[in-house]
């Protein structure tokens, strides 16, 4: 923000009005407005208001670095970008607590911190970072959004877990209020990271509830640790057959975590699964996958 | 008869030291193995360890503390080819922590070894035709000998019995090559094993054979000692020794350390000298303590008999008579730093490995030095139980490619640089890898040593060689008890001070202060060594004026 301030000579102090707040400067940099990493459309409308500099097609920059490659002409300029920027969207985590297990006065999250390169400069995610960087005891101002489908099936029933990496999170909080309830049905988890030494996210919670039988099965992939790559869905395929029977079973089935490329790869190995051990051709194996989304058995929360 | 130690029933149940390994390898969300698995671990050459410093700050992770094994190489009287040097500098690097540890049992630890690297671990040592075989355990584990060629015409005839010894003693069950190299099971049958039956030994269990005048390899802290009897340069036989160990357990009376007796003289004649062994094993297995683990090694057995009817128990079993032992002299126990040359004009090269570490930096590259040694193929490697190594078997014509390459990376100014003290002492390795450490050892004599060292030039006795041994705790593993001056560690940086015994290995010291911190150390060694300097008659070593003066 102070590096904005510089660049562009104006008064933080200043009110301005925004579409959604009507605040100071450095309170809109600062809390309100995407200035990390503003939409594509946003630099669009950007350009229009510079004048004089074009700026390419796919231009993505934050708006210190935008500043900097193409300066506004003064102050009162920069007055106009103030108002075309957006507002800082939500970021969403999966609570990874459950009422039943740790109370109804707390809630976990579980925040992988957000770690990429703009040109060969490491950069840290927005929030992620700022998790990061607050003492404990820090406050913050948060919402919940509520979740229609990503729930429990009754107590009976047998869960299938996979949560790779933060993926975990929201499986944390199902295996912490099915021991709780003392749910009869079994509960199976596939986690993943990079390394078994470093990066196994509530390792000793997850054995003891091994030990206690709240988890059934547990069965873990660390992508780096040997030569060749190993997943989640190396796991469930060389467990195959008993996450079929499962499935036969009746076990709800989900999966959490990001998007690309796992749920995607997942998806592609529970179809192989479904040939070898259903002994169904492609098309059936498919089939009985969208007959368990149909069922409600199979449920993502990807992001 | 009180109940059987938990170990005892956990060795009758586990199918030739199989239990349930497999299956602990197979469970990849935790790095430790199944709890009776950790016994039967040690038969297989490996300790199941945790990085101590770390325990805390994980557990706030919640990760599970950070485990991993410490493997131990079967290597009889300590010896390696150059190829099997390579391989193990290649497994240490690619699977370990990556330093070679040399042991006080003329063997080599490495330490840091994840569960899932065990297995490849087991497998690159078994191609260049390595095991770890019952070198933990309760078994007889690594048979060390007298480890110079340069010693005596003798020694290679010596030498041989440390693997016929290692051999015999070996369990007979394949688990081993089942579990970490993939071969298969013959059969639903446990293999029988007329030594060691289901129950194996008691407890550990070490033989050791020197050939004097040197007692190199401390040959009276064995359960079972052979002494080389040599006359006009032949080796006519063995004197057979047994009882020795030398851990005790604070607090604990009925435990103490004790040197082996010597019960009698075997001809040379291989049958026979075997069948003794063999017997005063067998012995130990039926009379040991079987419910009380601190209560168990071969000397606690020795003792509740009586030496005459553990010998007699030994001749009934052998079907002849032990003979009266022969008189021998041992005059020193050090290593031969530098070059010695053979009877048979083959060369030798002891190298100084401070604590037995052979890794790169902390001044020196010793283990790219030793590595490039090995790969110009011109010596084996043998290591001795004062935890260094001797560059062996060098022909005349390469003695001077070999010394090149040791004055390259600086090893001969290394090893003729350190002083005396520093050469003749022994740490066992304690924090941050033993369980039972009490106080540092291996990461702190060096240190200390330099602080002693002044004191020593103070009072003229700087090239005195003095054995000064260290272990952080009273189980004996860096054998303090029987050492000059022996430090006992009994909290985090307090040592009891023990002194009297003699430089040869043949007396115990005794404690003579305790839970000093590093300020007492200094101050009560610099008094003691300024009354002896005063005090001592002609050629008294300070064990013997300080077991004079101070303990008798
Ligand atoms: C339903 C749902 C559940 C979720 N659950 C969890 C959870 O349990 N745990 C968890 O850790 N996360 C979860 N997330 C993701 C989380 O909401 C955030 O997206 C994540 O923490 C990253 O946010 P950030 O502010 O740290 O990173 P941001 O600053 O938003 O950056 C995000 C990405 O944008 C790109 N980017 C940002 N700035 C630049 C720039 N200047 N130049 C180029 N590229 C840039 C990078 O690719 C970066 O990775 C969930 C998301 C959803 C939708
Ligand atoms: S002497 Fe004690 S502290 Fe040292 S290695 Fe042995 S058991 Fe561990």
């Amino acid at each position: 923000m102070q590096e904005i301030i510089t660049l562009t000579g104006i008064d933080p102090e200043l009110e301005i009005q925004t579409s959604k707040v009507t605040s100071s400067v450095r309170e809109l940099l600062q809390k309100h407005l995407n200035i990390l990493y503003p939409l594509k459309s946003t630099i669009k409308q950007y350009a229009t208001i510079i004048t004089g500099h074009e700026i390419a097609e796919q231009t993505r920059l934050s708006l210190p670095d935008l500043l900097k490659q193409f300066p506004v002409k003064d102050a009162k300029m920069f007055e106009e970008v103030i108002k075309i920027l957006t507002a800082q969207a939500p970021r969403l985590y999966s609570v990874s607590s459950a009422p039943g297990s740790h109370g109804v006065n707390e809630i976990h999250i579980t925040v992988s911190k957000d770690e990429f390169y703009v040109e060969d400069e490491k950069r840290t995610g927005v929030s992620s970072e700022y998790f990061s960087t607050k003492p404990v005891g820090t406050e913050f101002e948060f919402f919940i959004q509520k979740q229609k489908h990503f729930r429990l099936p009754t107590e009976d029933k047998d869960v299938i877990m996979i949560g790779p990496g933060t993926g975990i999170a929201p499986f944390r909080s199902f295996i912490a209020e099915r021991d709780a309830q003392a749910a009869s049905g079994r509960n199976w988890l596939f986690f993943g990271e990079q390394h078994f030494v470093t990066d196994f996210l509530y390792q000793t919670e997850l054995q003891d509830y091994l030990q206690t039988g709240a988890l059934a099965n547990l069965d873990v992939a660390f992508s780096r640790d040997q030569k060749e790559k190993v997943y989640v869905q190396h796991r469930m395929k060389e467990k195959g057959a008993e996450l079929y029977e499962w499935l036969q079973n009746g076990a709800y089935m989900y999966i959490s975590g990001k998007r690309e490329p796992t749920s995607k790869d997942v998806e592609k190995m529970l179809v192989d699964i479904f040939k070898e051990h259903g002994n169904k051709s492609e098309e059936e194996a498919e089939k009985y996958l969208h007959q368990l989304v149909e069922e409600g058995r199979w449920e993502k929360d990807v992001y | 008869m009180s109940e059987q130690s938990p170990v005892e029933k956990i060795k009758i149940a586990s199918k030739g030291l199989r239990g349930t390994l497999k299956e602990s390898l197979q469970d990849n969300y935790t790095g430790a193995v199944r709890e009776d698995d950790t016994q039967l671990m040690k038969f297989h050459g490996m300790y199941q360890q945790d990085d101590r410093d770390r325990r805390e700050e994980r557990s706030m992770k919640k990760l599970e503390w950070l485990y991993s094994f410490m493997l131990r190489l079967r290597l009889p009287g300590g010896f390696l080819t150059p190829e099997q040097w390579i391989a193990m500098h290649h497994v240490a690097g690619e699977h370990s922590t990556g330093t070679i540890k040399i042991t006080t049992r003329q063997t080599v630890q490495l330490h840091g070894i994840l569960k899932s690297h065990i297995k490849p671990t087991m497998q690159s040592f078994n191609l260049a035709g390595l095991d770890s075989i019952a070198t933990c355990g309760d078994v007889n584990r690594n048979v060390c000998c007298t480890s110079n060629p340069g010693e005596s015409p003798v020694h290679d005839e010596v030498f041989q019995f440390a693997s016929k010894i290692s051999e015999m003693a070996k369990p007979k069950t394949r688990a081993w090559y089942e579990i970490w190299i993939g071969e298969e099971k013959i059969g639903e049958k446990v293999e029988e094993d007329p030594l060691y039956k289901d129950r194996y030994l008691p407890r550990k269990l070490k033989v050791g054979i020197a050939v004097p005048p040197n007692n190199d390899v401390d040959i009276f802290i064995n359960d079972i000692a052979l002494i080389a009897i040599i006359e006009n340069n032949k080796l006519i036989g063995f004197n057979l020794a047994a009882g020795g160990g030398l851990g005790a357990t604070h607090g604990n009376p009925n435990t103490y350390a004790r040197l082996a007796t010597v019960l009698g003289f075997v001809e040379n004649d291989e049958e026979k000298i075997l069948k003794a062994v063999y017997e005063t094993i067998t012995v130990q297995r039926d009379y040991g303590n079987r419910s009380d683990r601190k209560l168990s090694r071969l000397k606690y057995t020795i003792d509740k008999l009586g030496v005459d009817k553990y010998r007699e128990e030994i001749e009934k079993r052998c079907g002849f008579k032990l003979e009266p032992a022969k008189p021998f002299e041992f005059t020193e126990r050090q290593d031969r730093y530098g070059w010695v040359e053979d009877h048979k004009g083959n060369w030798h090269y002891t190298a100084f490995i401070e604590n037995g570490r052979v890794l790169d930096g902390e001044g020196i590259d010793l283990k790219s030095c030793l590595y490039k040694i090995a790969e110009a193929g011109k010596c084996n490697f043998r290591f001795t139980a004062n935890q260094n190594v001797i560059l062996t078997d060098i022909k005349d014509k390469d003695k001077a490619a070999i010394e090149t390459l040791l004055n390259e990376y600086g090893l001969i100014e290394h090893t003729d640089k350190a002083g005396a003290l520093r050469k003749n002492a022994i740490a066992c390795v304690a924090f941050n890898t033993c369980p039972l450490a009490l106080a540092e050892a291996q990461r702190y004599l060096p240190t200390l040593i330099s602080k002693i060292e002044p004191i020593l030039e103070k009072h003229s006795m700087i090239n005195d060689d003095i054995i000064l041994r260290m272990t952080g705790c009273p189980n004996g593993c860096g054998r303090s008890p029987n050492a000059e001056i022996g430090f006992v560690g009994t909290a985090y940086g307090k040592y009891n001070l023990h002194i009297g015994g003699d430089r040869l290995g043949q007396r115990l010291n005794t404690k003579y202060k305790e839970s000093l911190n590093e300020e007492q150390i200094l101050d009560t060694l610099d008094g003691l060594f300024g009354v002896y300097q005063k005090e001592k008659k002609e050629n008294e070593t300070f064990g013997d004026f300080s077991y004079r003066k101070w303990i008798l």
